[in-house]
């Protein structure tokens, strides 16, 4: 079974990218790719070549969900496992994400010192699947 | 020649014949005064008959004796009140009339017997068993030593006349509302009344109503909705429902009561009030809730993740000043999360409380049933929840989950403010036409100044907390509106080093007897 490795997150809070940067770098020892947008994330994820994305839901212009769907429709990405992160915790929100096709979805706020054990395991628990 | 001699003679035999002459005409005279006294008398008499017959032929009539007992009534009366001759002669007048004028009916008597005349409204008691409303002239009849005989009374029906009356003023203040009143048949949802309010909506005339049935409104969405609503408040006697009318994007809430207006036959009374914009408000205020909770989510989750990351000495180790500092931030990062966090739970209980239907309860049991489920909790820390007086069946109408929430929100909050080794006391009780449910702790009492605003949300965010116990302080202000949500109100008593004692009081259900039969049965 493969580690993980190569992580891409998608944020528009600089300060949550920093802190998602030292948690899964830092205390998890992964090679992190960040973008500040949907877009951003578009136009140079296939060269990252990420095995998990984690994805903000509300961001300005595109917001996560439709950063989802275009993900998607990327050759090669229909399968790679996409965590959401959000801080709208209501079960129906985090219903709407999982219907959509999410793997899991994270809340914010996160622990940070567990985040990277957290991603990891549930990267174990895609492969698996 | 005149024959002196014989002139005493002469003088007697004038004198006699003066005196047969002059008694002849005083007995013509008192013939002649009798035969007028007598005429006197007749049309006396005669015109006495005729004002007996004026007022006996034009008004309701009876006589009483000096003991209340009727010697006499009219055929108007006998028709006006469905009795037989045979049956209302000898009755007590106070039969006549209804239980809670028994009273007046006392007065009257008293008023009476002391030769007073006595004027105003009664009712009357039909043969039926229905009320007659009368204006009633009760005039004694004394004797010639001022002693009571009987007395006359002379009614007239006003039943109608206060009926119209009453219909006018239903009339006017249905039309002085700025909510839709509209009764409907429920055979055929035939329109029968409709308020100002209700006509100007629509721009119909009252002339028109009689061609439109509730289909017609522009309340009314779905013929579905209507028909099985007409199926509950067939069953229930009311119903409530909010409508939303996709075609003009109006949200009303309608109330529906069954009218009776004969023994077999209703009609539909609905009130139909706008609530659209209140409608907006709330999903607004929804709206903006999630975007605070959310938006200072985020920042927060900055904050707790910086303090983290140096509070495990991920970067480095820290002086243990600095590592104290990190500890203040991350206790308070803690608190606002926990703050946000009972924001949402606040929502959600009230979400949950406004969909929770009401049904008839037995809360003698649902308090016997909350002692048994919080006893656990009670003993962790070290109190005992206890019925100090039996809680005899009292109904109303509640949900059980909203109540057990109440109950176990009441009785978690005493145990936390009682001495440990104390009881805290829960049951319920009859006042008037309401249950009261009491949880009362042997606490320290609450400080005066949080007693104003001890409903309120938040009340412990800018507050020193009692005691030891933590907390946001919005349960209470959800045990409100749930309380609300069951028709009830919610109250305490405190005193300081005595305890405090909340109650909840509910609307007793016993009206219903056949609902509450019914839960019984299938219980």
């Amino acid at each position: 079974m493969p580690d993980l490795k190569r992580v891409v997150h998608i944020d528009d809070e600089p300060d949550i990218r920093e802190i998602v940067r030292m948690s899964l770098a830092l205390v998890g020892g992964l090679e992190v790719e960040q973008y500040p947008s949907g877009e951003e994330a578009l136009n140079h994820i296939a060269e990252a070549a990420p095995q998990l994305i984690l994805l903000d839901v509300m961001m300005p212009n595109m917001d996560g969900e439709e950063t989802y769907r275009r993900i998607r429709e990327i050759d090669g990405f229909a399968d790679i496992p996409i965590v959401f992160m959000t801080a709208k915790a209501s079960n129906a929100d985090l219903q709407k994400l999982r219907d959509l096709g999410a793997f899991d979805v994270l809340i914010k706020p996160f622990d940070p010192m567990s985040l990277a054990e957290q991603v990891k395991a549930l990267y174990r628990e895609a492969v698996a699947a | 020649m005149v024959d002196l001699a014989n002139t005493p003679t002469l003088l007697i035999g004038f004198l006699v014949l003066a005196i047969v002459v002059l008694s002849g005409a005083a007995i013509r005279r008192k013939d002649q005064l009798s035969r007028l006294q007598d005429k006197s008398l007749r049309d006396k008499e005669l015109e006495v008959a005729f004002q007996r017959k004026a007022l006996f032929e034009s008004g309701l009539v009876s006589v009483t004796d000096e003991e209340g007992r009727i010697i006499e009534v009219n055929s108007k009366f006998l028709g006006a009140f469905g009795y037989r001759q045979e049956d209302i002669i000898g009755k007590h007048v106070s039969e006549l009339y209804p239980e809670e004028e028994q009273k007046l009916s006392r007065e009257i008597r008293s008023k009476t017997r002391g030769g007073s005349i006595w004027t105003g409204e009664t009712h009357v008691l039909r043969a039926d068993g229905s009320k007659a409303l009368t204006y009633n002239t009760i005039v004694p009849f004394m004797d010639g030593n001022n002693k009571h005989i009987k007395n006359l009374s002379f009614r007239v029906d006003i039943s109608r006349q206060k009926m119209r009356e009453n219909q006018k003023l239903v009339t006017t203040a249905f039309d002085s509302m700025t909510d839709a009143v509209v009764l409907y048949d429920p055979e055929n949802y035939q329109v029968c009344y409709m308020n100002t309010f209700a006509l100007a909506e629509h721009g119909w005339d009252m002339d028109e109503i009689g061609e439109k049935t509730v289909w017609d409104m522009i309340y009314v969405p779905d013929p579905a909705i209507i028909a099985e609503k007409c199926k509950k408040i067939a069953e229930t006697g009311k119903c409530s429902a909010r409508l939303e009318n996709e075609a003009n994007g109006k949200v009303y809430d309608a109330h529906s009561y069954r009218v009776a207006v004969a023994a077999d036959t209703y009609r539909i009374l609905t009130v139909f009030r706008e609530v659209s914009q209140n409608v907006e408000l709330e999903r607004e205020r929804k709206r903006l809730i999630s975007i605070i909770t959310h938006e200072l989510r985020t920042p927060l989750t900055s904050i707790k993740g910086a303090l983290g990351l140096l509070d495990s000495c991920a970067m480095g180790p820290m002086p243990s000043e600095a590592k104290n500092l990190v500890g203040i931030g991350l206790r308070n990062s803690d608190r606002m999360l926990d703050l946000i966090a009972q924001i949402l739970e606040s929502e959600k209980a009230e979400h949950e409380v406004r969909n929770e239907p009401l049904e008839p309860i037995n809360i003698g049991e649902a308090v016997r049933a909350a002692i048994a489920a919080n006893q656990g909790y009670g003993a962790e820390l070290g109190i005992t929840f206890q019925e100090p007086v039996e809680s005899s069946d009292l109904w109303a109408n509640a949900s059980e989950r909203v109540l057990d929430q109440i109950l176990a929100n009441l009785m978690s909050n005493a145990a936390k403010f009682s001495p440990e080794g104390s009881t805290v006391d829960v049951w319920a009780e009859r006042h008037v036409d309401h249950v009261v449910i009491n949880v009362r702790d042997h606490g320290s009492g609450i400080p005066k100044d949080l007693q104003p605003q001890l409903f309120s949300r938040f009340i412990k965010a800018d507050q020193e907390v009692r005691g030891n116990v933590h907390g946001s302080g919005l349960g209470l202000s959800i045990v409100k509106s749930q309380v609300e949500h069951l028709n009830g109100t919610i109250d305490f008593e405190t005193a300081e080093n005595v305890g405090t004692c909340f109650r909840i009081a509910l609307p007793l259900l016993e009206g219903d007897q056949d609902m509450v039969e019914r839960r019984q049965a299938s219980a």
